[in-house]
């Protein structure tokens, strides 16, 4: 399965460069679907293999779905060590088993605040919130953008990295766009119909300060990586 | 079963699924027989209907060789009337429970999981539709808060949540954004064949943590019901 690092890899081994440089605010566009959630739970795998702390924030999937996505990519051990932040139990009315969950989802403030507490212990760390839309949902997608600026800042500030996931086609194009000049690279997951069935194509569309590779790479969870070319 | 070409060993538990399709694409009928087969494997299935009367939807059932009235006297199968409100709630014969106004979501969530409450893990949970349901809500906002919300709630009560939804029915991002907030979409589509005759045609777009196919399969009528076929359909 593609990973991240081999966006990373391909495009800027040249360079020398193999991993997202530490504080990297990156977004996640893509449509409903999977492929989103599982390229940054492998991602927050692959940190977590290297002893480096990792936080996931859902607001859609269970932390029970997300621990058991997170299982088969890196198995029991290192889901022990990740940490999750709970959006879902809020809405279901639920106590989270969690350290760390929202007490709703419309106060972006106090989502902003648990974030930060959440990151506090994690120098050098992984975050990911998984997804802006649902914050949408329940407030206007002004104050996410202005929620995400303000947490974009802290969370670099620590020196964590943060991928930020966002379903595309749901926003209007100035919603994305701005949010697309809050963070500092973008990462592009488009579905094409090809032979009747659906593939998934993948590209880090920009890297503030960086240059970057752009062409779509094949998303395949079964086959090893594929170039495209144009 | 149904779901065998697309998806080893059916829905995984504490899934919820969109399944998008225009009118007269087979999204109800693929439901029933989903409800059919879950009940055949020692589960329970729970339907809101908001089209049409259960008595109607297993009269419909029946017309397609899916025999669903003897499950339903056993209560096996359960219907939550969401349409009777428009005659005047006469009392259905097959329905466990009735939604008086279908535009008060959160009157609609709470029946909803206070019937799934009881029933057995892995059970179904089929709203058809949402569309219906949205037509009488008083904003979109409510529409997507209520989904999500359900949608939640039916995983943690260890449940599988089907919610059907008409495609162009509804603005293009509002079905995006509904899509958005589940855990996996299945969609339907009718295609005109060579001899001019149509057919259904439907695929699983995105599931997480499954592993399935996104080909179109064709939806075969059979004389116990329906089936998809194996291959690939015609483009």
């Amino acid at each position: 399965m593609l990973a991240i690092s081999d966006l990373i890899t391909v495009n800027f081994a040249p360079k020398g460069i193999l991993e997202i440089p530490r504080g990297s605010q990156l977004l996640i566009l893509g449509p409903p679907g999977v492929v989103k959630t599982a390229l940054a739970l492998r991602y927050l795998a692959d940190r977590l293999q290297n002893d480096e702390p990792a936080l996931f924030a859902t607001t859609l999937w269970s932390p029970i779905q997300v621990r058991d996505t997170m299982s088969q990519f890196g198995g029991k051990k290192l889901n022990s060590s990740l940490n999750i932040v709970d959006g879902v139990s809020c809405v279901t009315a639920r106590p989270s088993e969690e350290t760390f969950a929202f007490q709703n989802l419309y106060d972006l403030n106090t989502i902003n605040l648990v974030l930060q507490q959440a990151i506090t212990a994690m120098k050098n760390g992984h975050l990911c919130l998984d997804n802006l839309t649902t914050l949408m949902t329940y407030s206007t997608p002004l104050s996410v953008i202005k929620f995400l600026q303000v947490l974009c800042a802290r969370v670099k500030d620590r020196g964590v990295t943060g991928l930020y996931l966002l379903e595309t086609g749901v926003h209007s194009e100035e919603v994305v766009n701005t949010l697309r000049f809050s963070v500092d690279g973008v990462i592009e997951i488009q579905d094409e119909e090809e032979k009747n069935q659906l593939v998934h194509k993948i590209r880090l569309a920009h890297l503030r300060g960086i240059q970057v590779d752009t062409r779509w790479l094949v998303y395949n969870e079964l086959k090893p990586l594929k170039r495209l070319t144009k | 079963m149904l779901l065998d070409p697309i998806i080893q060993g059916g829905l995984p538990q504490r899934t919820s699924i969109a399944l998008v399709g225009p009118p007269g694409s087979g999204k109800t009928c693929f439901c029933l027989q989903l409800a059919l087969e879950a009940v055949k494997n020692g589960k329970d299935a729970l339907f809101l209907s908001t089209e049409n009367t259960p008595s109607t939807i297993i009269a419909h059932a029946n017309g397609f060789g899916i025999p669903l009235a003897a499950k339903a006297e056993k209560n096996k199968i359960q219907f939550i009337d969401a349409y009777s409100w428009r005659i005047g709630m006469r009392k259905d014969p097959f329905a466990a429970g009735r939604v008086s106004n279908p535009g008060n979501l959160n009157e609609v969530n709470l029946i909803v999981t206070d019937y799934a409450k009881l029933l057995k893990p892995g059970s179904l949970i089929i709203l058809d539709s949402v569309s219906g349901l949205s037509l009488s809500a008083p904003d979109e906002q409510r529409i997507r808060t209520f989904v999500h919300s359900l949608a939640q709630r039916i995983s943690t009560l260890e449940k599988i949540l089907i919610l059907v939804i008409e495609d162009h029915a509804h603005d293009n991002k509002l079905i995006t954004n509904l899509r958005s907030l589940v855990q996996g979409s299945i969609h339907t589509k009718v295609e005109e064949g060579s001899d001019g005759s149509l057919h259904w045609n439907i695929r699983m777009y995105s599931l997480i943590g499954s592993q399935h196919t996104t080909q179109w399969h064709e939806i075969v009528l059979e004389k116990m019901g329906i089936a998809l076929s194996g291959g690939a359909s015609n483009k």
